[in-house]
């Protein structure tokens, strides 16, 4: 049972492994794997709950309406195998600012959260206007070989590559 | 069974997300700098694999109504919020 220790599988054994994942998803339940509209979903629930008023003005909570969804609980099940995955590897570290990162800006905690909650921002409004993330249009957009998923795809490395250039350049970290 | 499913998939999928070590900042940052091709790899065989399967279930009709799975295709929508996603797959590296 090494492979289950083990810190790194082969990413072509592990994508082949999703791809199978993708159609249990799809005939079992219906769904295609994605992730980001489950931050839709959580956030409807609280808009509802704190600010209804302003809620019942927001038409995209009539196409996501605010419940937990497959979706939700999937990304929900991803934090457990996350977890599961690295306590078996032993590959849990608390790191809050990457080696690459300080290596390039230094050890300012206060830049690299900064850097993170923007980024996240960025990654979650972005993923909803483009219709789903790198799983939900890249993967299954992508397998389904949807327009809107390759051409999301497309445009999710066209952003990143400059971005990652831009703040990191070509060296070797 | 019917919360136990999607919660089981998601397992399964965290679970492979970080054995390939696509949920390090670095593995991130470097494919987008063209020096480390895991996510090309993970990524392209992900919807390869499940590409083929897909395709052979609809043409055996186990897949009915293939649109639901399918986006609408809103150009400016996808370049912008597109570009906007990558830019902060850079920043945060997931």
């Amino acid at each position: 049972m090494s492979f289950l220790t083990k810190k790194r599988w082969s990413p072509y054994v592990g994508g082949a492994l999703l791809g199978i994942l993708e159609l249990v998803a799809v005939y079992v339940s219906h769904h295609a794997l994605g992730a980001s509209s489950a931050f839709t979903r959580l956030a409807g629930i609280f808009e509802k709950k704190f600010f209804p008023s302003h809620f019942v003005t927001l038409k995209y909570y009539h196409y996501y309406k605010p419940y937990i969804d497959w979706t939700t609980l999937a990304v929900l099940g991803m934090f457990i195998g996350g977890y599961i995955s690295a306590r078996l590897s032993n590959d849990i570290k608390f790191r809050l600012i990457p080696k690459m990162w300080s290596k390039r800006f230094g050890d300012n905690k206060l830049l690299r959260i900064v850097a993170a909650i923007v980024g996240g921002i960025f990654v979650g409004f972005g993923a909803r206007m483009a219709g789903g993330c790198t799983s939900g249009q890249g993967i299954s957009g992508g397998a389904f070989l949807s327009v809107s998923g390759w051409l999301a795809i497309c445009f999710f490395f066209l952003g990143g590559i400059i971005t990652a250039f831009l703040l990191f350049g070509n060296k070797d970290y | 069974m019917h919360y136990l499913t999607p919660i089981l998939i998601g397992i399964v999928f965290g679970f492979l997300l970080q054995r390939i070590q696509i949920t390090k900042f670095e593995t991130i940052v470097n494919v987008l700098r063209f020096k480390d091709f895991t996510v090309i790899k993970f990524m392209m065989s992900a919807i390869v694999v499940a590409m083929v399967g897909l395709y052979i279930m609809i043409e055996a009709g186990m897949i009915p109504n293939i649109l639901r799975y399918i986006s609408p295709v809103r150009i400016a929508a996808i370049a912008v919020g597109g570009t906007i996603f990558g830019v902060g797959f850079a920043l945060l590296g997931g």
